[in-house]
């Protein structure tokens, strides 16, 4: 009986640690998080971005009008890339896809699931900066998806912000309740 | 201007949805290559699954293969990817001609929408025109030009053409272009020049032929064309055989311009409508007084109408034989109100007879509605067929008097009435061809198959009513190895095979002389693109208007010696009609209209032998037993269903079902109930049919299967008295004591109002919906089971007797209630309440207890009993790569398990909110505009912001005639009613 | 003859003379007629019985797999009628549970003493019954897999919490707490058993399986007290899930805005229809057990008529309850409800609706004859029919409300296809397999509290 005992005393000593570990794990799955993967063409957003401070709405103009950022195609790369001689293998590569008119398959790093709508411009309009969602990319050799991404990191953000804006709003409009629901919290602004 | 093909390679579509871009990706690549893109197979299927929620939720699990975005290689100017563009183009789903405004996102045409700045068609469309957008991403339409069967390329078919034509003989070739009513000024022209230039002979074909009518006005007034009947002038409206709001002629016009006359709020004199028909139709359903006749009386309606409309005049009866017809009360009815209006009157008949015509003709003259309400001087040019030309080239090609045959837009294989006698006469022509978007009927026949473009690939005019023009312009690449009709006729003319610089040219020889406003072609061009449509003003200016010249005596004498003719005893009278969703046949490959419940019976996915209460009873018939038609060398087997309003004389058969060559959707669905297209209304006595069962039952998919409200106050229906009586008596159902706290004001609180009396039923609104919100197809079996899965639906209720019904109907979506009954039930908070009064339903939280759908008392919630978007058993549009690209791309496409339902077209409203926030301001009444409302011919619905005061559907919703659908549950619904007020002689029936 | 029947027969004649266990039956007996099935090999019967409901339960696994793999499309529901044979299986199976709690908790706490030699079958039957009905409410999801959203655990949405506002939610916590309760209770009740077992068996696995299952129960005076309290607490703890169970099940109707199911009487009604139904199956099964396993003299005639006599008082609630619906609909004046209740009568499902009355007032109306509850094939009859009429009452009160509601338009007929029978059958088959390696694996009457009653039973012979 002593056995059984022990037994008993060491599983409930273990159960709450494992189970706390597999919660742990299960909260992570589909989060990518530090996902950085290699791209056809080795692009630096650390050299363009960072040292040489090009904006980032220059090559990522769609985030300003449409949901998507978009990546910039290449007569974009080009409008630089044609007058600067400097040469590279990877700008040769570039170079040589658009003489041949071939399109470059870049690996998207940030990804939601399709049952999310996401608007850039709704965001950029809005006064949120780049890096709130994709980090520090100016420091980035290779893009990397910084941020957790999951619903509760958006969230959170919308909680946080939310009520400013919403009295700011209502006093720019002189009408609603400040108690009202924030709109950024509904489920409708993001799933449909 | 479309995109080039390079709009394959935008990144949206890879964001958008991963597996349509893998899909699309391939199409582009073998494209690039200049090859066809294979037919999607079993595998491809699978290699794109994982489209849905459900497929997001499990690969998240791992993060499976990685997504790749590939940019432009030249960003096109003015395109934005993930940003809508909208092309001003002509409908080419029917002869009406209406303006569209067609949506595309990154290239691809998703919408379509009426275009707002015709003149005459508003923003409104029908349902077919709404799901033309559908048919451009058809698998059934042919990928290249044919020739006798086998694939060909353009040089060759060019090669063997022009050979054969330019083969000199004993003899010129005699060249017959055999086409659909052919709306383009420019398209005319071109083949003006054909026939000069090589001796072309042009037949003008329709299977639903309004060719009576034309020679009538031809004879009455001395011009060729069906005159433009303005509804919106009539206050008194009698209507013989004419379905014109839902398949006669121009039905989008015709329904916004009734609608425009039966607006109490606008104006107290409502239009009355005493309607005559066979079957009860969309029209008839409308009706404030609507008689069953049988086919053969339409004659001695229109006659005894004549009457006693010269009568009054004191012109003296016509004829003097005694009247004939079963109809005398609502005649005398109808001509006091004719009389009473007398040039605010308009009375249209359907019937394909030129004396009735004629003498329906003579009433209107006599009433002087001409140049009123029935404008002759700018007719419609809408529906130009010619039987009799039919007839006699069939004559010819049989007797091999015809070298060669050109079938545009056309399929007399399976529409024409004696269609064997057609394909024989074929077998007669050395060469046909067929420029037929698909191997049809017909076209399986031709010696060679040029495929045209669909309308949204391709350039085009269009002169639906005479100086009332609009342009047409692609809206996307040709997807396929496609060539625009006009461009074979060019080629085949030895000129340069380039419709759109031929277009321009005639469009600055003809209309720009025709307008003062701008300086140069190009400017005027590019606004008339733009805008569509092009007015000139000297088409507005009055002429002298025309008076009947034509001899209607000797008509009327015609029809009363025929009439009386005696009905053989147990035998009926076919009644051939076109249903609202399939028409003519031409789109029966489209699902989305195979599944639109018909506005009036409600069933979908096939046609029936329609047949009275009476009858059925008499002959042990009930709905779904398959029965047999015999007349003579007739003989048609199908479905029965029992019609209340029906007439006891006639049985009615739709039309445009049956085709065997339609595609996979369409084929093999009911039977073709053209071959008595022939006997029909001509000579009543040919086209008498005896009904016997067969013993089979084939169920009906109906999506409504009791017609009754069972006393429930659920449509109100008032007269006009009682909304004199009543105004601003608007009961309040909110003053009710509620449990809840009530929700702080938020800054919007979105709600819809719907207008029962504007409303016709036409579910325009429906296919709009499902275009817009990725609404899937479901097919006949699961219809059958009820689990359609439209978001709106038009409930359709009888009132009064099963001979002489009163038809109520009611668009019934998400009633987005205060306090929604489904909300407190979900056990995992996937339907929540916004803060701007939406219920929404959140699709990828939801696991599927279908509890809220129990709780609901309006039974608008839809559940995904499969996976209908990647499932062979549903191969519809969203099971192939092709027909994917239709879907809506800011909408999900939901996955098996999940509810759904009306969102009150959520993104609309995100994107209505996005668009203000841009340019730093609020939202407007009427910048947002659900599907439902914006498609609307009669706009019979408002969306809108209660908390605006100002907002159209805060005025509405205050309205005397405002209510709310079972408001006693109290939960305060955001959708409010407007009562239809039936302006019935006696007051309002009930 | 061998010997061991000829007392059986002596015993059981003994049983018939006295209501109670024979004081000739003597105790040692009762050890080995009980043990005697844990010890044999199964006999023809009771591999016949195991058959066919293997077989059923092997169906049911073929139709909700099939089910999950393809949609809940399988089933014959619609869009108007959004539940129907699997919510209806669930209520008839947590019904069917009531009757094992009532028997042990309150009738303990009442100390009725001829519970003994039914309760604990009557535990295990209502583990078997609430496993079979919390099958339902997960494989009636459209998204069983994300079954587990309905429990309130922190998560990385927000986090996102369920709706405690919902019945459903009621559902899985009264589910789960039934079924924790009646486990443990059933468990403890075999603890003395497990150790006279133990006892009885040579060493080898049984008996360290015994020993362990056992917990060291060494019979001392102070166990037995300790025992005793523990009993009744749990007797207390089980007491009000009599109750509590299948009136949170009826708020899932209750508490709907559906004319039929909002309704103020469904707790007390399902709760009595929920007893009834349990002791129609505790009479069925210890009919046909006591056959099969040879145990005429612990489950007597007396046990049954006293069963019999519930089944009376509850048929008759039940019964009182259907016209109490008819009366609230007419007196109410709701036309909506109004056309709902007397819909069942006479619409399209009025077949059903007359089954469950004739099952379930009428029939048990028989029993006021003594002469119908000794009989022991009418009985039986009865109590089948219980079964099905209770089933009935289930699928009227869910299909015909939601088929005809409140807009015509939507009314709807429903037809159930195969794959839902079989869903069905399967759950009779996962219970009859269940119940049958019980009554072969575990000693199916409390030997512990039969002795003590036995005991009891000798002493009022003698004085």
């Amino acid at each position: 009986m002593r056995a059984a005992a022990v037994f008993i005393a060491l599983a409930a000593a273990v159960a709450p640690i494992a189970v706390a570990l597999a919660a742990w794990e299960l909260s992570r799955v589909g989060v990518h998080q530090g996902y950085a993967p290699i791209q056809p063409i080795a692009f630096s957003h650390k050299l363009h971005a960072g040292d040489y401070q090009v904006s980032c709405m220059y090559c990522h103009w769609g985030a300003r009008t449409s949901r998507h950022a978009g990546i910039p195609s290449l007569n974009v790369c080009m409008n630089c890339h044609g007058l600067l001689t400097r040469q590279t293998t990877d700008i040769e590569r570039l170079k040589e896809a658009v003489q041949q008119g071939r399109a470059i398959a870049w690996t998207r790093v940030h990804n939601l699931p399709d049952f999310v709508y996401f608007n850039h411009s709704q965001h950029v309009i809005g006064g949120v900066a780049c890096q709130d969602c994709h980090g520090p990319v100016q420091t980035m050799e290779r893009v990397r998806q910084d941020k957790a991404l999951t619903m509760g990191w958006c969230i959170a953000c919308h909680r946080a912000r939310g009520p400013e804006l919403q009295l700011a709003r209502q006093a720019t409009l002189g009408r609603g309740d400040p108690h009202a629901p924030f709109p950024g919290l509904d489920c409708g602004k993001c799933h449909f | 201007m479309s995109t080039p093909v390079t709009f394959w390679r935008s990144v949206e579509e890879l964001r958008a949805h991963a597996d349509r871009a893998v899909s699309r990706d391939c199409l582009a690549g073998l494209r690039a290559q200049g090859q066809q893109p294979e037919s999607p197979s079993r595998r491809d299927f699978l290699s794109v699954a994982g489209f849905s929620v459900a497929a997001a939720a499990i690969s998240a699990c791992s993060r499976g293969a990685e997504q790749k975005a590939i940019p432009f290689l030249n960003q096109p100017e003015g395109m934005t990817p993930g940003v809508d563009t909208w092309y001003a183009t002509t409908c080419g789903g029917c002869r009406a001609g209406c303006g569209l405004l067609v949506k595309t996102r990154d290239g691809r045409p998703i919408k379509v929408e009426g275009n707002a700045r015709s003149a005459l068609f508003g923003g409104g469309t029908c349902a077919v025109g709404q799901a033309t957008v559908l048919s451009l991403y058809d698998g059934e339409r042919l990928e290249g030009p044919l020739w006798h069967g086998r694939p060909a390329s353009w040089t060759d078919i060019d090669a063997k053409v022009e050979a054969f034509l330019s083969a000199d003989g004993a003899r010129p070739k005699r060249l017959v272009l055999l086409s659909r009513t052919l709306l383009g000024p420019a398209t005319r022209a071109l083949i003006a020049e054909w026939s000069q230039g090589r001796g072309l002979r042009h037949v003008v074909y329709e299977p639903i032929s309004l060719a009576a009518l034309r020679r009538a006005t031809l004879a009455a007034f001395g011009v060729d064309a069906i005159p433009h009947f303005r509804f919106g002038r009539a206050r008194t409206i009698v209507a013989i055989e004419a379905d014109f709001l839902g398949t006669w002629l121009s039905p989008v016009e015709f329904t916004r311009d009734y609608a425009s006359g039966r607006r109490p709020e606008e104006s107290a004199a409502i239009s009355r409508h005493i309607h005559f028909e066979s079957t009860l139709s969309l029209t008839g359903s409308n009706a404030d007084l609507r008689v069953a006749i049988a086919p053969s009386e339409q004659g001695a309606v229109a006659l005894s109408l004549l009457r006693r409309i010269a009568r009054k005049l004191g012109a003296g009866d016509p004829v003097e034989t005694l009247e004939t017809t079963s109809a005398a009360r609502a005649l005398d009815i109808a001509a006091d109100d004719l009389w009473r209006c007398r040039g605010e009157s308009l009375v249209v008949c359907g019937a394909r007879d030129f004396d009735t015509q004629m003498v329906v003709h003579a009433i209107n003259a006599l009433l002087g509605n001409i140049g009123r309400t029935v404008d002759v001087d700018r007719p419609s040019l809408q529906h130009r067929g010619d039987d009799d030309a039919m007839a006699g080239l069939v004559e010819e090609m049989r007797r091999g008097e015809v070298d060669a045959l050109l079938l545009y837009g056309v399929n007399p294989a399976y529409d024409y009435p004696r269609a064997d006698e057609f394909v024989q006469a074929m077998k007669h022509v050395p060469l046909t061809i067929s420029l037929s978007d698909r191997l049809d009927e017909t076209a399986a026949l031709a010696d060679a198959v040029c495929p045209d473009h669909h309308f949204l690939e391709a350039w085009g005019d269009a002169e639906p009513v005479a100086s009332f023009f609009s342009l047409a312009q692609p809206t996307i690449a040709p997807l396929f190895d496609t060539r625009a009709a006009q461009d074979s006729l060019l080629e085949w003319l030895g000129r340069p095979p380039d419709f759109h610089a031929y277009l321009r040219d005639h469009w600055r020889r003809t209309l720009y002389p025709r307008q003062q406003q701008f300086a140069t072609f190009d400017e005027f061009w590019d606004r008339a693109l733009h805008d569509g449509a092009f007015a000139p003003a000297d088409g507005a200016t009055a002429r002298a208007t025309r008076t009947l010249t034509g001899d209607w005596r000797r008509s009327a004498a015609r029809l009363a010696a025929r009439a009386g003719s005696v009905r053989p005893e147990g035998r009926f009278e076919a009644h051939v009609y076109e249903t609202v969703a399939i028409r003519d046949g031409a789109h029966a490959n489209n699902p989305w209209l195979q599944e639109l419940p018909d506005p009036v019976t409600k069933v979908t996915w096939g046609n029936y032998a329609v047949v009275a209460p009476s009858v059925a009873t008499r002959l042990g018939i009930t709905a779904g037993d398959v029965v047999s038609l015999d007349g003579g060398d007739i003989r048609l087997e199908l479905p029965a269903w029992v019609q209340p309003g029906q007439s006891p004389h006639a049985v009615s058969i739709a039309v445009g079902y049956g085709r065997s060559r339609a595609g996979r959707v369409g084929s093999g669905l009911g039977t073709n109930a053209f071959p008595l297209l022939a006997a029909d209304g001509r000579s009543p006595s040919q086209a008498s049919l005896t009904i016997t069962r067969t013993g089979r039952h084939e169920p009906l998919a109906a999506t409504q299967t009791h017609h009754s409200m069972e006393g429930r106050d659920i449509v109100r229906q008032i007269s006009p008295a009682a909304l004199v009586d009543d105004a601003g008596d608007r009961r309040e159902a909110d003053d009710a004591a509620s449990l809840w706290r009530a929700r702080p004001a938020a800054e919007h609180a979105w709600g819809m109002a719907v207008d029962l009396n504007a409303c016709t039923g036409c579910s325009a609104c429906v296919t709009a919906c499902q275009a817009e919100n990725n609404v899937p197809v479901v097919g006949k079996d699961e219809v059958r089971r009820g689990r359609e899965m439209h978001w709106i639906r038009i409930d359709r209720y009888y009132t009064g007797s099963e001979d002489d019904p009163a038809t109520l109907v009611q668009p019934m979506m998400c009633q987005h209630c205060g306090h929604a009954p489904c909300e407190p039930v979900c056990p995992v908070l996937a339907t929540v309440h916004s803060s701007d009064g939406l219920n929404q339903q959140v699709y990828n939280r939801c696991v599927g207890t279908r509890y809220c759908e129990n709780n609901c008392p309006y039974k608008v919630r839809r559940f995904n009993w499969f996976e209908y978007a990647s499932n062979d058993r549903f191969d519809f549009n969203m099971n192939s790569p092709l027909g994917r690209m239709v879907l809506n791309p800011d909408v999900t496409v939901r996955s098996r398990g999940v509810m759904e339902k009306c969102s009150l077209c959520v993104q609309r409203i995100q994107a209505g909110k996005l668009a203000a926030k841009q340019e730093g301001r609020t939202p407007q009444d009427g910048d947002i505009q659900t599907a439902c409302q914006q498609v609307c011919p009669a706009e019979a619905i408002v969306f809108g912001d209660l908390n605006d005061p100002a907002s159209r559907l805060a005025q509405l919703a205050k309205s005397a005639r405002g209510y709310r659908v079972l408001e006693e549950l109290g939960t305060r619904p955001n959708v409010h009613y407007l009562a239809k007020i039936r302006n019935a002689p006696d007051g309002g029936r009930s | 003859m061998t010997p061991g029947i000829a007392a059986r027969l002596h015993a059981v004649r003994g049983a018939r003379s006295s209501g109670v266990i024979d004081e000739r039956t003597r105790l040692r007996r009762i050890t080995d007629d009980v043990a005697r099935p844990l010890e044999t090999w199964p006999g023809g019967a009771w591999w016949a019985c195991f058959g066919v409901a293997f077989a059923a339960l092997s169906l049911g696994v073929g139709c909700v797999t099939y089910e999950i793999a393809t949609g809940i499309g399988t089933w014959g529901l619609n869009r108007t009628v959004g539940w129907a044979f699997d919510i209806t299986n669930f209520v008839f199976w947590v019904g069917i549970g009531h009757a094992g709690t009532l028997i042990s908790a309150i009738l303990l706490l009442f100390r009725q003493r001829w519970r003994t030699s039914i309760n604990r079958a009557a535990e295990a039957m209502t583990i078997f019954a609430v496993v079979c009905a919390a099958i339902f409410p997960l494989i009636h999801m459209g998204r069983p897999w994300l079954a587990f959203w309905v429990l309130p655990y922190p998560n990385s949405r927000g986090p996102l919490w369920v709706n405690f506002r919902s019945p459903l939610l009621w559902d899985v916590f009264a589910i789960n707490t039934y079924l924790t309760i009646s486990l443990v209770f059933w468990y403890v009740g075999m603890i003395p058993d497990f150790a006279t077992l133990r006892d009885r068996t040579a060493a080898g696995a049984r008996k360290a399986i015994y020993g362990l299952l056992s917990l060291g129960w060494n019979g001392s005076h102070r166990t037995w007290s300790r025992y005793e309290t523990l009993c009744t607490l749990l007797a207390g703890l089980a007491t009000p899930l009599v109750v509590s169970v299948h009136t949170i099940v009826s708020m899932d109707f209750a508490t709907s805005i559906l004319p039929g199911w909002h309704t103020t009487l469904f707790p007390p009604y399902f709760v009595a229809g929920a007893v009834y139904s349990g002791f129609g199956m505790v009479t069925t099964l210890l009919i046909v057990t006591r056959s099969v396993m040879h145990l005429e003299a612990y489950i007597t005639d007396r046990h049954l008529d006293a069963m019999a006599k519930v089944m009376l008082l509850t048929g008759s609630m039940v019964g009182f309850s259907y016209g109490t619906e008819f009366f609230a609909a007419w007196y109410g004046g709701n036309l909506y409800e109004f056309a709902t209740i007397f819909g069942r009568a006479v619409g399209p499902y009025a077949w059903a609706f007359w089954t469950m009355v004739a099952c379930n007032a009428a029939a048990p109306q028989l029993l006021w004859s003594r002469r119908v509850r000794a009989s022991v094939p009418v009985l039986f009859i009865l109590s089948v029919l219980v079964n099905v009429g209770m089933w009935f009452e289930r699928f009227v009160i869910i299909v015909t409300s939601l088929h005809r509601s409140y807009l015509p338009s939507s009314w709807v007929m429903y037809r159930p296809t195969l794959i839902e029978v079989g869903t069905l059958i399967g759950s009779f088959g996962l219970f009859f397999t269940c119940f049958l390696l019980f009554i072969q694996a575990l000693p199916m009457i409390a030997i512990w509290e039969i002795k003590a009653d036995a005991a009891i039973g000798s002493e009022g012979a003698h004085g």
